[in-house]
Order: C-alpha cells, then structure tokens, then sequence
C-alpha cells in the first residue's frame, strides 16, 4: 500500500464513506478507504459476537437506503437484499398489545380496539405525514443551498424551494410550518385521543435524538423514519438480510470490484494540512499517504476538532463545530437466544413477533424515560424497540436461535458526569431486561450471549462522538443548510481538499447513504470529473 | 380496575381479527354457493363479488328483469338528536330542511376549503332520525361537525345488512313477496315493510338509473330477506349479481363514483387532486341559502373569483372502443383532462365517457375534444385519437324509473 | 335595541386599544367588560380586603408610535426612560443585577461572564429586531400576500441580512432552539443561563431545553427594542395602565360598559350582527370585536354549531392550559429588597428545567422558579405588598388547587424567606391565584396568560389559526383582537391596534381578504 498513490483518501469504511468512495473510484479516481477497525462498516456491521449468531450491533434495520444507491453502485449484484417485515406491537400494562399490520383493514380493525375515531383519524394522519415526506424526500440527495449565499448555485437552490413551497396551498403551508416545529406529542394530539396508539405512533419522532416526545421539532423526525420506502413501499421498513452488515459489505464489494482499495486496522492519526490544503493523512502508526482529496466519514467533531490541527482553522468555524450537538441519547443489548422469547399477550400466530416491539404504552412513560436522561441517569423504565430479525431471516442465527436486537433510549454517554463503570452497564441492561421479562416471562433464561452498549462503547468502537447514532441532533438548528456548521453545509470544509461525508451532513443519519452521494457529488464537481455513472434523483410524482 | 378490567375484555376478544382482514358480508353463504369461481375484490374489508357467474348476463338482468346487489359493505351511519338536522345541514351541501319524513336525497359535503369529502344518500326516516351512506369512513368528521349540536351518531355498517334490488320487474317481485306498499313509493320514498320473517327499511333509490329499490335489515335477518326475494322473483329473472355489471349500469345513469371519479379531499395526497362540488357536477347540490355549511365560504369565494377550474362531464367518443383512462386532448395536442368510467353502452348503443376536463376546454372549445385511446390488441397497443362530444348525463333516461306506480314489466 | 358601528367584546387592555383607535375614528364604539373594573390582566386584583396588587407585574412598554398614537401622555401616563432592574436572587459571590435594557450593564459578575453576556445580548438583539418588526405588522396569510405586505416582509429580512453573513447565518441557526443550548454556548454563568431560561419560558409552557423556547426570549426582547430599551415596567395597582387605557378610550367617545359579560354574539346568515349580553340585552353591531380568548370567542359566544368543521377543530385544539400562578402577599414591615425591581429566583438552567418537567405530568413542582416586584401599599393597611408570579405550575393539577394552592403558597414562602431572611413572619395576607382561579375570575379557558400557548407552531398567520391570522374570522363582522392574536401576550397593545388598522381600513369585510 505504501508507494501506491492515490488520489483521494476517505477515512472511515462507514457506510457514507463507502458510498463516496465508489461513486468516486467509478468516477476515475484511485481512492483508498482507511478503516481503524479491522472489519468495516461503521454502525453498519453484521458481528458474530456469539458462535453462529450475527450482530446487527449497530443500525438494526434498513429503509432509508436510496434506492438510487443501490441500483448505481449495483449493490444486489454484490449480495444485498432487503427483506420487508410485518409491523410490530406495543405491548400494554393491562395485558394486552396493539399491533400494527400491513393490511389496511386490519391496521384499521386494530387500532379501533382501542379507539374507533383514531382509527379512523389514521387516514388523515398518514395523509398529512405523506404530503410532507413527499415535500422532503426530493431534498435528500440535494445539497442544501446557502441562504446567505450569493453563488449562482445557491440561488438556483433556493429558487427550487421557494417553488416548491409557492406551490402548496395555503393549508399545507400552514401544516408544513407547524409540522417542523412542534412536539410529535402535540401533532398527535390534533388526530388522535387514545395514549396506546398515540405512543406507538410516537416511537418514530423519537428514535435516535437527545429528545423526548413533548420537545418541540419531534414531528419532524418522524419523517425520518416514514420516508423511506421498501422497493417504492413508501414508509415500509426492512431488515437487510444478513444484518446491517449486508449493505457494508455490499458496498465494499462493489467498490473493490471498481478497482478501490481499503486499508481495515488504520487508525488516522490526523490530516496533514499544508499551505491550507490537505495533503494526506497521517496514520496513527506515523505511516503517511498522500492525497489531493481527503474525505472523512468521521463525524464533524471527530474531524476538525481531533484529526486537524486546530490552527488551520478559522476560529468561528472552530467554535461552530464545537457549538454542534452530538448528544449519545441510546444504547443497545444485542442478544443471542437459544429459543424464540414467548409473549404471552400476543396470540402464536401473529405476525407482529417480526417486527418492532415496544413496551411503553404512553407518552409520558416515554417522556419520564427522557426526563431521567436529562437529569444524566439511564431511562428506569425505558422506551425499548426490540426487533427479532431471525424471525424471517434465516441466514443470522442457526434454526430455532435467535438474534435479538434491543435499541434503547434512554442512556447517557455520562453517567450523571462520570465514566460507566461495569456495575452502571449491568444497572442499564437490568433495567431492560427487568421491562422485557414482564412481557415475556423467561426471557432472561433463554439468553445464550449478550453484548450491552452504552453511548461510550459506541463512540469508543464506532467512532461516533458521545455516541450519537444520527452523527448529531435532527434539530432544526443543524438540519438543511445549518448541518453541520453554517456556511459548510456543502461537504467541503475551510481546508482545501478536505471533505466530510459522515450523517453529520445534510440530510443526516438513519442508513440513507445520501451524504456519502451528496459529498462524492461535490467532490467530482469541484475535480470537474464526470457525474455519468450518478443516477438522476428518483421523481416523487 | 374492575371496569378496566372488563373493558380490556371486550378489547382483548377482538384480538384474533388479524386473521381475517376480509370479512364476509351477511349474504356471502348465498352469494358464495351461487358463483362460479372466486371472484371476490374487497369493498371496504368485505369479499365483494366482481361478477356472480357473467358479467354481461348481469348486466341484463339490470336492464331487463331483475338484479340483487349485496349492498351490505356501504358505510353507514345512523344520526339521531334533536339537532340531527341541524348537524346535518351544516355537514351537508343541500337544504336537509326540505328533506320530509319518508324521504330520500342523494347529497355531497365539504371540507372547509370547499372540497369534496364524499357523496351518499341520506335517509330522514323521522323528524330526528336519519342515516347517511356512504363510500368512505367519516366518524372523525362527523363526530368533530357534531360540536356543538344534540346529536349522536354511530356507525351502524356492520349491523345493518343492505340489498339493492333493481330492474323492471323488481317492483312486481317486492309485490309478489307482500310488499303491498310498493305501487304507492315514489322515486326516493321510504317504507316499513313488516314481512312475517323480517322487518325491512325499503327506498325506492339505486344505482342503476332503473326502477329499483334497496332493502335494509338486521343482519341476523339477511338471509331470511334474500330467500324471499328470490323465491317471489323465481318467475321474474330475478339473479345476483357484482360490482362490474352494476357499475356499466352506473355508468349509463351517469352516477359518479368516490375515489373512482374523483378523488376524496381526505386520502388525497396532492393537494390539486381534490374538487369543488361545482367541478364534479354536484354545483345543484349547493344550497347558499343556509347560513353556515361546511365549505359555504370557499365555494362563494370561488365562485366570484373563478377558481373552479376543473368540469366532470359526459362524453360520447366515436366509434366502440371503451376509453377507460383515456387522456383528452383539444385539438389532438393540448390536454384537456382524463376519462374516469367508460364503457360501450349496451343499452344506449354508443360509446360512453365520464370525464374530468379542464374547464376551458368546456365551453366554445368543446367541440375539438379527442380521446386518446390505447386498445390492447394481442400484445400490440392500438392506438387511436377518436373524437369526443361533451352530452348531457344520464346517458340513458328510462320512464319505468320514475313510473308511479311503476308498470309490472 | 342599542345600535354601534363596533361593539368590543372584553375591557382588556386589547380591548381598550382597539376601542380608543375606533373611537376616535369617528366609529360609535362599546366596550363590554364581563367584570366590574376594565383592563383585564392588566388591572390590579384585591387579594384581601382593601388590599390590591396589579395581576401583572410588570408591563410591556406600549411602543413608543402607539403610546404616542393613543395620546397616553395626556392622560397622564409617561413611558419611562428605562425599565426595571433585574435583579437574581440566588446565591453568588455577588448580587446578579440587570440593569437598563435586559442588561444593558452588567453587576455582581466577573468580567470574562460579562463579555460573555454582552456578545450574547448583542447577537439576540438584533435577531430579536426581526421579531420587534414582524410585531409591528399584519401578518400576511399563506397564500394571499399583498405586495406591500411582502414588500414589509422583505425589507425586514434583508436588514438581517445586511446585518453580516455571519449574523444572519446565525438567526436561521438559532432561531429554532432551545435557549439552553443558547446561553451554554455562550458560556455565561448558572445564574445568567437560569435567568435567561426562566424569561425565555415563563407563560410558554415549555422548558428552557424545550427545542424553539429561545423564541419566548425574543419576544421579550422585541419589547425591549420597542420600548426603546425599557422594555418592562412595573404595573402600578392604583394608577396602571388599564386605568389609563379606560380613561383614553372614553375621553375618545367609546362607551365602556362594565359588568356586561355577553352571553352569545348573534348571526344572521352566517354574519356577526351584535350581541346579547346575559342580562338578555341586545346590542346590534356593523363590527363585533372580542379581545377575549379565542376558544371563549368561538367555542362560548359563536358556538361551534356555527363554525365550519376544520376551523371549529382547530380552535378546540388549541392548547389553552395556563402554567403560571400568582401569590400576593401583604407585609407589615418593608424587607431589604428594592422597589420597583423585578426579582428572580431561578438559579440554574438544570432548576428551571425540573420544575418544568412536572408541568408534563401535572404534578406541583417542588422549587419552581417565580419572580416578584414589592410595592408600597397605599392606604396604610401594610407596609408593602409584594406580587409575584410563579412558573410551571399546571392548570390540571392532579391533586387538585384545593390543596395545591396552600401547598404553593407554602413552598414559594419557604424559598423566598431563604432569599430573603424574616419575610416569612412580616406576612399578614397572602392569596394564591393558580390557573383555574384565573380561569374563573376573568373568563379565561385554562387561566392561559397568552389565551393558548404562544410557540413557533401558533405564531404570525397561524395564531390562533389559519383563516382568522389577520384580526378576520372565517364569520364575516367577527374580529379578534386579544393575546390569542398576533403578536400575542403581554402588555403592548399591539393586537388592538393592528386589529383596529385593519378593521378601519376594511371595505367590504369578506374573508378571505
């Protein structure tokens, strides 16, 4: 590897960073991807943590993924499939459970179990959550203009968006404004009266922020886990069969398989900056590579506050990225299972046991679980989504074991401002399982393995500063143009040749590979190489 | 707790539906025994039959002796209250004031932005009691109209089980079964018929342009309903029939259909897909006199602003190939709007459109109207620009619908 | 039957405004108050027998063109060259002051927490100016801008935009944050962040880590800016502003009727044509204007019988829970404090945000944050009285006011005679006025000082709603003009005015306009 040249360097074999680099070896260029782990993937990862059991240790299930992504870097042709799942269930304190199904009639028959209007209301709902994930979608693989900015790139942009806000009518302007801003526990109250749907419902403004669901901005978030689809199935979800790691690998393959190099067990030390533009990076080991182009798929703050000198910098953009909030808001328990967990509410042929599970029947359970958070403790009754992907999965666990994937929130990358200990971690998974065991008595004794990961094992192995699965807040102040710092909302950075395509850019996490697109697209623009091999947005008719 | 207790009960035994996300309608054990495959698609979560064993066959027994349509999955809702119509005229576009006792209208209602949330029928069977049918469920709308008024409303679509029964000879079957009282109903009337096996709710109303009626019963009273029906119309052709007969007959009476015509203001997911009553044809319908009515202020506002841009009209298209989901154009090249219902009219002997054009076109342009249309000929599209006329619907009127007492045919 | 051009219903401060600008017009004009004295929430309250405090501790200054505009100077009241002192009540090496505007100086802080503060004030002061201009205009309507209207809209931002890259970039950051996040960022002291949080909070029903609450802070600031710098004032309970406002409007030709509360606002064909008042007197009108809050406007006087569905929803929806309390206390001696000044407890960002977690779950908090101004009594009967006002206590207490009131009084006492040693045994009346008493007493569903919550998704054109943004109702000769209107609560007159503007500039009243 030493000796060889290359023209551009990504650090980090995440995901975004093995979007980039594919899109930019396709495009000509000899790219190396330098990965401190010795396997790849990032938060994307399959791990056989227990003896013939694989880890989604990570992300946990797949819908945001472009499609684009997927038909351009040909990732079926390198192994990837995605599977779509049959809804999920809340499980309620009385013993009984509301589950979400496929069928329209039966979703519909469902929730008027527990309340006919709401029912009924749902229509209405999806209708207004549908028009604003058709409003959004279009802007995902966009860069976000610069509204300060005077560049006849910006304004191109910006005239885009205000087009397509002149065309909303009134009443879905007013809808949009106030859909951006309030609390997803507020949204839902203007359709629905019942607290068991209205915390089901609730679980997709939540998953992933530093949030609770009465904070304001919640709603938004639920259009990052409506708006992805399953083979054009708008707000479908999946598991990548094989776990997460699938579209890793995928994409490694395909990359390879274009003639890209990935170095695995490097850690970089740091970008080597000279005369304002990047050079190369340096290798923690001291080893040096050089580069023209240096892209990170690190978060921000991981770049520019330890991989660059800070002296290169300017000191606003410094204390912008310092300003930028990565707040570790969950944890996970991956566990092996000798047999599938038994829950009594649930009749043995439902189908909900494939997809999410939950245990909190309201909102204000879920928003106590946040209170704890704030206060620096772990949630004593948290929100869990609990997902069994071995259910229809074959290829993760051997027949009849199970791979349990539980995500958590919420769980501090301080506890109450000092370091976890083993005794805290052994609290936090306590606390889960305590939550589980109620509704699936046996649970505990049917654990082989598990694995407990707070928001310090995430940052320490993932690389994700405090442990922020999105690579920061889906808040409004560090969404669009604002993420990850105004003013560089493009991928590029103050130094010249560096680059970042991590979640922290725009349009943010959730396993999208859109910044990855995104970055790569700027890259080849200011490198005046060919777009050709880059697949046009897909319309949102 | 015991009462929470028991209320999870009621919940908890509702659980097993997931296994049946298709229900059967109350005449499905005789709709079922009488078709000849499995030709079922789904009406607001019940099996509803395409076509019984032909639709064409079907079809006749519309138009020449008669025909038994389950109606049972129409939504249904009973509104009862002091205030019932005045909930009602705010609810609805038409005057509900001069709706009597005993009657029947067909009626529309609106969003506040004046958009079409759906059209039904509305039976005023008292001073206070009425029950409103429809396509689409309602009961948030319904229930948030109801502020404010001594009303109460509940959906009673699973309790009520509902036959239409339409086509010349159906009047003399409703005799022949002891109906006595059916020379004397006329077009949208309502009566009591107490049989000795049933008690029925019987509308001289339909959906086929035809003489005809519609029976409502108890559920547990279906069966015995049917069997009466088709032992007293043995003699007159009386035979079941699907959706695909009755809605060519719909078609010839040029009766739109929800989400098939037009697309309902609740479920559309693009704002510009949703109709003012004007641009569907339902403009009759709105009675400005009332006070306040829902959508009143955006269809004055767009009546002296001319916003209504869009028409539903019908069309007959040269030659006999159906344009089902054909594109208009004016002029061979400008689009103009889109065939929503078309078919070969069987009865009138023309071929026949309902259409939503652009309003522009309707006028003084009308008469450079194209259809154009893609026959599927053996894997090889055919495709033809015929010219379309914009006629008055019904595209077929029939004496015998409105006849009182109607003829024994 | 009595006959007015406008007939305005509610002698709140609004209510007031509006009628003196209509008056004076040339208009016949009523103003119908419910309650025996006008001014609302701005009027005093008698707490205890022949003891009064204002219910608002401090006003709003009215905005120099409208005090100018209502000629307040000749009925007697001055806009203050400067407002009150914020002054901190929680343990530092120092008494934390604010003085002059929002703290304009700085006292009992190092210097380093100084410049910090000072770099913080200037950059929200100038996104506030945003704020302070679209406060001062009509709110154009999604989809229906005039150009003058987009013209105002446009010459605002591009201000902003002249105000540097960097300020601007700034505005859309922040504009949508939590003020926790703000003041941490700025690295002012616990004290100042604590401060910030509770002012940025108070009323809103939000925290101070509550995503967009950094707006409420704005809103204060635009009141600043409006004031020229003295943005508040303490209320007076003999001579306040409602007094003022009443006195104004009449010597303008309105006819201010009080113990009138009206029962319904009467329709003809879908138009307000007057009102009847629960004396069963009828009162026709060519304008009906109701400065009460708009669930009462619409759910009591209109009824939802008589309002389209979607609108009548919307207005149901409102969130209308009041989180504040008051506690009036009457003293025989005069405490160590400073007239006139406003005092704060509210220590930490971490405080304020706790106490609001319990409005979450309707539960009482256990140290909520409060501020208090104390004031002379005038007739003798004390030596002070002092009016304080206390966040995050919910409307819907689970436990119920009953017990929940000796319960405040009890807890804020407590905190206040730590702050202040021996205040606790000078009481000699007190009375708590938590949300359903307010609720009561003055009409107000909820007991909500802004009439529903005043957040980022119920501001500009969407308060209280789409269709009824601009001071019109979706029913033709039914204005609104309280703090349910843009720009919402405090006391500043400017939803009277800009109702009235448009109400005088109106020709053929049709919605939409």
């Amino acid at each position: 590897m030493q000796g060889k040249q290359f023209d551009v360097i990504v650090i980090g074999a995440g995901h975004n960073g093995l979007v980039a680099a594919c899109y930019l070896q396709k495009a000509g260029l000899s790219v190396a991807v330098v990965e401190k782990n010795d396997w790849i993937g990032g938060a994307a990862v399959s791990r056989e943590l227990h003896p013939g059991t694989l880890y989604s240790n990570c992300s946990y299930v797949c819908s945001l993924f472009r499609p684009e992504i997927m038909r351009d870097l040909e990732l079926p042709r390198h192994g990837l499939q995605v599977i779509a799942y049959e809804g999920g269930a809340v499980f309620t304190r009385d013993g009984d459970y509301l589950a979400s199904y496929r069928n329209h009639h039966a979703h519909r028959r469902e929730f008027a179990r527990f309340s006919p209007r709401d029912a009924e209301s749902y229509e209405r709902y999806a209708r207004d959550v549908t028009r604003q994930c058709r409003f959004v979608q279009p802007l995902l693989l966009r860069t976000a203009p610069d509204p300060a900015g005077l560049m006849p790139g910006d304004i191109g942009e910006l005239l885009f968006l205000a087009r397509k806000v002149m065309d909303l009518s009134a009443r879905e302007l007013a809808l949009m404004a106030r859909f951006w801003t309030m609390s997803v526990a507020d949204f839902l109250d203007e359709y629905f009266e019942n607290n068991v749907i209205k915390a089901y419902l609730a679980i997709s403004g939540i998953i992933g922020t530093a949030l609770g669901p009465m904070s304001p901005g919640t709603a938004y978030v639920l259009l990052h886990h409506y708006m992805g689809e399953v083979d054009g199935n708008v707000g479908a979800w999946g598991y990548a069969r094989g776990g997460m790691g699938a579209i890793s690998q995928a994409l490694a393959a395909s990359f390879r398989a274009s003639g890209g190099t990935i170095v695995t067990g490097s850690e970089v030390g740091s970008v080597i900056v000279r005369n304002g533009k990047a050079t190369g990076v340096a290798l923690a080991n001291g080893t040096e590579l050089d580069a023209a182009t240096v892209v990170s798929n690190a978060d921000v703050k991981r770049t520019f506050l330890k991989l660059v000198d800070p002296q290169v910098l300017p000191g606003s953009f410094v204390k912008g990225v310092q300003n930028f909030k990565m707040r570790g808001s969950s944890g996970k328990l991956n566990i092996a299972l000798d047999s599938l967990p038994q829950f009594p509410a649930l009749p043995g042929d439902c189908p909900s046991i494939r997809g999410d599970l939950h245990f909190t029947d309201s909102v204000e359970r879920m928003e106590k679980a946040y209170d704890d958070w704030k206060d620096g403790k772990w949630s004593a009754d948290p929100f869990v989504d609990m997902m069994i992907p071995t259910t229809i999965d074959p290829t993760m666990a051997p027949p009849g074991q199970h791979f349990v994937s539980c995500f958590i929130q919420y769980c501090p990358y301080k506890v109450e401002g000092r370091e976890w200990t083993q005794a805290d971690r052994d609290g936090f998974a306590k606390s889960v399982l305590d939550q589980i065991e109620q509704y699936s008595p046996g649970f505990k004794s049917r654990i082989q393995h598990m694995e407990v990961r707070t928001p310090q094992e995430i940052e320490a192995e993932v690389g994700l500063t405090e442990g922020n699965i999105f690579q920061g807040e889906l808040t409004f102040d560090q969404l669009l143009f604002n993420r990850p710092v105004p003013g560089y909302a493009k991928y590029r950075s103050p130094v010249r040749g560096l680059y970042i395509c991590g979640s922290s850019t725009h349009p943010g996490g959730g396993v999208m590979g859109a910044p990855g697109r995104n970055a790569a697209s700027e890259i080849l623009k200011d490198l005046s190489r060919r777009h050709s091999h880059m697949s046009e947005a897909h319309e949102v008719f | 707790m015991a009462g929470m207790k028991a209320k999870l009960g009621v919940r908890a035994s509702l659980q097993d539906h997931f296994r049946t996300p298709q229900l059967q309608s109350p005449f499905h054990p005789r709709l079922a025994s009488l078709m000849s495959g499995a030709h079922w698609y789904d009406w607001a979560g019940y099996a509803a039959p395409h076509f019984i064993r032909d639709e064409e066959l079907e079809y006749f027994a519309i138009r020449s002796s008669a025909a038994v349509f389950d109606i049972s999955p129409m939504v249904k809702y009973r509104i009862t209250g002091r205030d019932a119509e005045a909930f009602l005229n705010k609810l609805t576009l038409r005057d509900v004031a001069k709706l009597k006792p005993g009657r029947v209208h067909y009626t529309a209602w609106c969003d506040d932005d004046g958009q079409v949330l759906d059209d039904g029928t509305l039976f005023r069977w008292s001073q206070s009691e009425f029950r409103l049918c429809c396509q689409e469920r309602h009961l948030p709308w319904l229930l948030d109209s109801a502020s404010g008024f001594a009303v109460s409303i509940t959906e009673e679509t699973a309790e009520i089980a509902g036959l239409a029964l339409q086509g010349p000879t159906s009047a003399a079957i409703l005799k022949q079964a002891g109906f006595a009282e059916v020379a004397k109903l006329k077009p949208f009337d309502i009566a009591g018929w107490k049989h000795g096996l049933f008690e029925a709710m019987v509308s001289r109303t339909g959906f086929t342009g035809d003489l005809g009626y519609e029976l409502f019963v108890p559920v547990n009273k279906a069966l015995a309903l049917w069997d009466t029906l088709f032992a007293a119309g043995a003699l007159r052709g009386i035979a079941a029939i699907g959706y695909d007969s009755l809605n060519r007959a719909r078609i010839e009476a040029g009766f739109i259909v929800a989400n098939a015509d037009f697309v309902t203001s609740e479920t559309a997911l693009r704002a510009d897909r949703t109709r003012y009553p004007d641009e569907i044809g339902l403009d009759w319908m709105v009675a400005m006199e009332k006070p306040v009515f829902n959508g009143k202020r955006a269809i004055v506002h767009a009546r002296e602003k001319g916003l209504m841009r869009h028409m539903l009209v019908g069309l007959e298209i040269e030659g006999n190939e159906p344009a089902a989901g054909a594109i208009l154009y004016h002029g061979k090249k400008i689009e103009a709007g889109l065939v929503s219902a078309a078919i070969w009219s069987p009865t009138a002997k023309r071929n026949i459109a309902i259409a939503s054009i652009e309003r522009r076109f309707a006028g003084a342009m009308a008469n450079d109207l194209w259809a154009e249309i893609y026959a599927m000929r053996e894997l090889r599209y055919q495709k033809l620009m015929k010219r379309a006329r914009i006629v008055e619907r019904p595209f077929i009127k029939l004496a015998r619908r409105t006849q009182t007492p109607p003829a024994d045919f | 039957m009595k006959f007015f051009d406008v007939v305005i219903i509610g002698g709140g401060h609004n209510g007031l405004v509006a009628g003196e600008l209509l008056a004076r017009s040339g208009r016949k004009v009523a103003i119908l108050e419910a309650g025996e004295r006008f001014g609302g929430l701005a009027a005093s309250y008698e707490f205890a027998p022949g003891l009064s405090a204002p219910i608002c501790n401090f006003i709003s200054k009215i905005p120099s063109f409208l005090h100018e505009k209502l000629q307040l100077e000749k009925h007697g009241f001055t806009n203050g060259k400067t407002g009150a002192d914020t002054i901190s009540l929680d343990a530092g090496s120092e008494t934390l002051v604010l003085h002059g505007s929002y703290g304009a100086q700085l006292s009992g802080v190092t210097p380093e927490e100084n410049e910090a503060f000072q770099t913080l004030r200037k950059r929200l002061m100038l996104q506030a100016r945003l704020f302070a201009d679209l406060e001062r205009q009509v709110p154009v309507q999604p989809g229906s801008a005039s150009f003058r209207q987009k013209a105002a809209i446009a010459y605002s931002m591009a201000k902003q935009r002249l105000s540097g890259t960097e300020e601007f970039r700034q505005l859309l950051r922040m504009a949508l944050m939590c003020v926790a996040d703000v003041t941490e960022e700025a690295a002012i002291g616990p004290r100042l962040c604590g401060l910030l949080g509770f002012d940025a909070t108070l009323g809103y029903r939000l925290g101070p880590r509550s995503p967009t609450s950094l707006m409420g802070l704005y809103s204060r600031l635009a009141r600043e800016i409006a004031g020229k710098g003295g943005g508040i004032v303490a209320n007076s309970a003999a001579e306040g502003i409602a007094e003022v406002l009443a006195r104004a409007a009449s010597a303008s030709g309105a006819v201010l009727m009080a113990a009138s509360k009206v029962s319904s606002i009467t329709m003809e064909n879908g138009r307000a044509t007057g009102i009847v008042l629960e004396s069963g007197a009828e009162i026709s009108a060519r304008h009906v204007v109701s400065s009460i809050s708009p669930i009462a406007t619409f759910g009591q006087l209109v009824g939802y019988q008589n309002l389209e569905t979607g609108f009548g929803r919307e207005i149901a929806l409102l969130r209308h829970k009041g989180s504040v309390s008051k506690l009036f206390l009457a003293l025989d001696a005069w405490p160590d404090l400073k007239g006139g000044a406003r005092y704060v407890h509210a220590p930490s960002t971490a405080h304020v945000e706790t106490s609001f977690n319990a409005v979450k779950y309707r539960q009482m908090p256990s140290d909520p944050p409060f501020e208090f101004v104390i004031c002379r009594e005038q007739t003798g009967k004390a030596a002070a009285i002092v009016s304080v006002t206390i966040a995050n206590t919910p409307y819907d207490l689970d436990a119920g006011w009953t017990g929940g009131r000796k319960k405040l009084a009890s807890s804020i006492l407590t905190r206040m005679n730590l702050l202040v040693p021996g205040l606790r045994k000078s009481v000699i009346a007190s009375e708590v006025l938590a949300p359903p008493d307010i609720e009561a007493r003055f009409n107000l569903p909820g007991g909500h000082w802004h009439h529903h919550d005043y957040q980022s998704d119920r501001m500009y054109a969407l308060r209280p709603a789409l269709g009824a943004g601009n001071y019109r109702t979706p029913v033709d000769g039914l204005w609104i003009c309280g703090a349910g209107t843009h720009p919402g609560g405090g006391v500043t007159g400017l939803s009277g005015y800009l109702c009235a503007s448009e109400l005088m500039a109106e020709r053929n009243g049709r919605w939409p306009a």
